[in-house]
């Protein structure tokens, strides 16, 4: 079957550097460093060093909000001299930034502007410059990635502005909105800046606490903490942030983890095995960015392959054991998942977990029998992974080939070679797919286990009706009301045995004489602490 | 008599002037070839371009923009003579990504890059050509000298670049703390990248030299001179190294054009800007623009210096224009 839909998107590439570790031997954890949850920034107390180095594992891709790749680089930079009308917490709490409050009535959701943000040439980023945002960031011709993921699949209706506030009317009700206009994306752009968009890509004009010094492209970017007129969140003073910021380009662990030894940064995430170094070390501060969503196990569910069974889906989902997994694939950085929401997404219900297959080896050869496989009746399967999940794909051919009958040819290339396989050829059983994103909603999954393969990220076929019942109602729906739906449909999933959850990716982070809160792919900037204060 | 006085002169300059045309009319030749190679590039990508720029997840509308702003929704011939047209005037297009002019990311990219490429060359050269002489030299010399060049020149030789590099980093950066683990901002952080570029390069070129040193000392001529006592330092300096000139100029061409380009390994240990460093990102992230200019610019740079290497190899060496005749 060919699918139309043949590359890898920014979000698929972001999900796949997840994975992105070095090769080496697994060591157990050593008791240098205690790795610590992410604290909220208001939690951190005391002043902010004068300045600040942090390594970021990726050079910027476009600094204009809409139009990012979400590289780690971007991600960095955007946080910092960008602000927006909604701050999430590292515990996931939305809370007023550049909107004092909102209010949500039905599709429509009004901001109230808070007055005192300026930009950099005096002006105040008004609700008209917030609603001129709104209509850039929904409209195709601007060339933002995916106006469907900020505004719900039904997408915008109406933009209304008033003294001091703004309406957004959507087509329907979108409870996914709110965080995503807390993250990168809702990056919100000056009047000077939309006047001359193509300049965005590497001039930001925001109305952060920080603006873009000294720029060389792949090796260093510092950013200065303008004077005023920038909106804080809350519990947060202007003194609590460094004067300085130098974000450092350093792809390679291994040289990252030189940097931070010799004091050359002050603040980094350490991949693979490196990290052992500094875990080790006294010095460091660990604190565990986390990613959103999970690399899972999904089968290849089209008519006339064996993954279109349930029983045989289950069946295999029971062979694989997601500790042995996560120690293959992330040298012990990762945290084994049964469920496909992670507890740092919002709706995460830990209860689900019993919701799917179960690793149990005896109970998959008896399933897989009597699903009609065995010795007399031979399965052959096609496994896909890639090379920077790391011993991940031998670990789970060797579980299935532990099934009578089974056998198993590995496809263990490039990242791209792999999505090449999934969405060109079709010719596939099973794809170790990391279901990984920015974002912290359970939106993420939407896409990817929604709609027809040929036109969607479903390249598996799954075909879940009482998921996609659930996310549809979910996201019409807010609060309690929306988590139950996506709870409900995330139970629908893994009892299919459609995906099969395997690990959270964790990024490491080590600060030098700091303390300091992030997720896998920045560090706040709101957060960063002298030690010892 | 005299006819033939004045017609050696004049032939030899009428060689030279066709061997320099040829090479010429050949550089434009490849010249040409290349910018349709790098204008075929972006259609050769396996599935819809537009596609993969705006990426998986991007809507109808932003992949139908991507579409219009790489020029793919023209015909094919509009696309080229568009595309020569705006090379003719310098203009490499925009990155997609970052919407900055190609040229501008080349430029940005181009000075430490350069700064390594040459000072590797000088280095490989300045280590290469007096090792691989004096090893020649000493070939008949009974001692450790020539097992220690194999030796060394062997394993440095046979070591990749990125084992160079992390080594180099670890003991000169790491532990002792004499040199910067990583950056280009300064002469210093300079050092330990161009070690790493230089040292295996500089190893096989050394063998090379020996070689073809071992080779000049071993002609007639060389004997006759060396039975008329002529010094061993002014029989190396006379003959032997305008010989060894030539082996080596040929390497270095080649080598400084993939320096210029394969500095990857060493950019990404040290935590450096660069040329190559920027073409994998390119490609990584599908930014196609880049991929052609950066293409086409590499390529470049390795067709001009292999012609001024052959039209230098020329002059200081005449009879390397056989080959052309």
């Amino acid at each position: 079957m060919h699918i139309d839909v043949r590359c890898v998107s920014a979000t698929l590439l972001a999900a796949a550097s997840l994975t992105l570790v070095a090769c080496g031997d697994t060591k157990p954890e050593a008791n240098g460093t205690a790795a610590a949850r992410p604290a909220d920034a208001a939690q951190l107390k005391g002043p902010a060093p004068a300045k600040v180095t942090i390594a970021t594992r990726a050079d910027i891709d476009s600094l204009d909000p809409p139009l990012t790749t979400n590289t780690e680089g971007d991600q960095q930079l955007l946080l910092a001299t960008y602000s927006r009308l909604v701050y999430q917490t590292a515990n996931g709490k939305l809370q007023p930034l550049l909107a004092s409050r909102w209010q949500t009535r039905g599709a429509a959701t009004t901001f109230f502007i808070r007055p005192g943000a300026t930009c950099a040439d005096g002006r105040p980023l008004d609700a008209a410059a917030v609603a001129a945002n709104f209509r850039r960031m929904a409209d195709p011709k601007s060339g933002a990635r995916s106006p469907s993921r900020l505004f719900g699949p039904a997408g915008l209706k109406r933009i209304t502005v008033a003294t001091g506030s703004v309406t957004v009317e959507l087509k329907a009700p979108f409870s996914g909105m709110l965080e995503f206009l807390a993250g990168v994306p809702g990056s919100l752009v000056c009047p000077a800046g939309l006047k001359d968009v193509k300049a965005l890509a590497s001039t930001p004009q925001g109305t952060g606490p920080y603006l873009l010094g000294e720029a060389v492209r792949g090796d260093h970017y510092t950013l200065n903490r303008r004077a005023g007129g920038y909106v804080l969140p809350d519990g947060i003073t202007p003194e609590q942030l460094p004067k300085t910021i130098v974000v450092k380009v350093s792809e390679s662990a291994s040289t990252t983890a030189n940097l931070l030894l010799t004091g050359g940064v002050d603040i980094a995430s350490v991949l693979g095995e490196d990290h052992t170094r500094l875990d080790s070390d006294t010095r460091f501060t660990r604190v565990d960015g986390a990613a959103h969503g999970v690399d899972g196990m999904l089968f290849n569910a089209r008519r006339g392959l064996p993954g279109a069974d349930p029983a045989v889906r289950s069946a295999l989902a029971s062979a694989v054991d997601r500790r042995a997994y996560t120690s293959a694939a992330t040298f012990g950085l990762g945290t084994p998942s049964a469920t496909l929401y992670t507890p740092n997404m919002s709706c995460y219900a830990a209860g689900n977990a019993t919701a799917g297959p179960a690793f149990d080896l005896a109970a998959a050869k008896a399933a897989l029998a009597k699903a009609g496989y065995g010795p007399g009746h031979p399965l052959k399967l096609r496994l896909v992974g890639f090379q920077s999940q790391n011993g991940g794909p031998e670990y789970v051919q060797s579980a299935l080939a532990k099934l009578p009958g089974v056998s198993v040819t590995l496809s263990n290339g490039s990242f791209q070679q792999a999505v090449k396989v999934v969405t060109e050829t079709g010719d596939w059983d099973v794809f170790l797919y990391p279901y990984t994103s920015p974002e912290s909603t359970p939106e993420l999954y939407v896409s990817q286990v929604v709609g027809d393969p040929a036109t969607s990220l479903n390249v598996g076929n799954i075909q879940n009706p009482a998921f996609k019942r659930a996310a549809v109602r979910a996201s019409q729906s807010e609060g309690a009301a929306a988590c139950a739906d996506w709870q409900k449909g995330e139970r629908a999933l893994l009892a299919a045995a459609d995906v099969l959850p395997l690990t959270q990716q964790i990024g490491p982070w080590y600060g030098r004489d700091v303390r300091f809160t992030g997720d896998f792919y920045a560090v706040d900037p709101y957060s960063i602490r002298k030690a010892g204060e | 008599m005299s006819a033939i006085a004045i017609g050696r002169p004049l032939r030899r300059e009428h060689t030279a002037a066709r061997f320099a045309v040829q090479r010429l009319t050949r550089l434009v030749v490849v010249l040409a070839m290349l910018t349709v190679a790098s204008f075929a590039l972006i259609h050769l990508v396996p599935g819809d371009p537009a596609r993969l720029t705006a990426g998986l997840n991007a809507d109808p509308g932003a992949v139908a923009q991507a579409r219009h702003e790489l020029g793919l929704d023209r015909a094919l011939p509009a696309q080229l003579g568009d595309y020569v047209s705006k090379l003719a005037h310098g203009d490499l297009g925009r990155s997609f990504a970052t919407r900055e002019p190609v040229t501008k990311v080349i430029g940005q990219r181009l000075a430490p890059t350069v700064r390594l490429a040459v000072g590797s060359l000088l280095l490989i050269l300045v280590l290469s050509i007096p090792l691989g002489i004096w090893s020649a030299a000493r070939a008949n010399v009974r001692g450790p000298g020539e097992r220690v060049f194999s030796l060394v020149t062997g394993a440095l030789g046979a070591l990749p670049p990125l084992l160079i590099s992390t080594l180099l980093a670890f003991v000169f950066a790491v532990e002792l703390r004499w040199l910067p683990v990583a950056g280009a901002d300064s002469l210093s952080a300079d050092v330990l990248p161009i070690l790493a570029m230089s040292l295996g390069s500089a190893a096989l070129l050394a063998r090379l030299v020996r070689n073809e040193a071992l080779n000049v000392l071993r002609q007639d001529y060389v004997r006759t001179a060396r039975s008329k006592r002529l010094s061993q330092w002014r029989l190396l300096a006379r003959h032997v190294l305008p010989n060894v000139l030539t082996a080596a100029l040929t390497v270095g061409g080649i080598l400084f054009a993939s320096l210029i380009g394969g500095t990857v390994i060493v950019e990404v240990v040290f935590a450096r800007p660069g040329l190559g460093s920027t073409l994998v990102e390119a490609v990584q992230s599908k930014d196609y623009a880049v991929v052609q200019g950066m293409t086409l610019f590499l390529g470049l740079i390795v067709v001009v210096f292999n012609a001024l290497v052959d039209l230098l190899l020329a002059v200081v060496d005449p009879r390397t224009r056989a080959g052309d005749r």
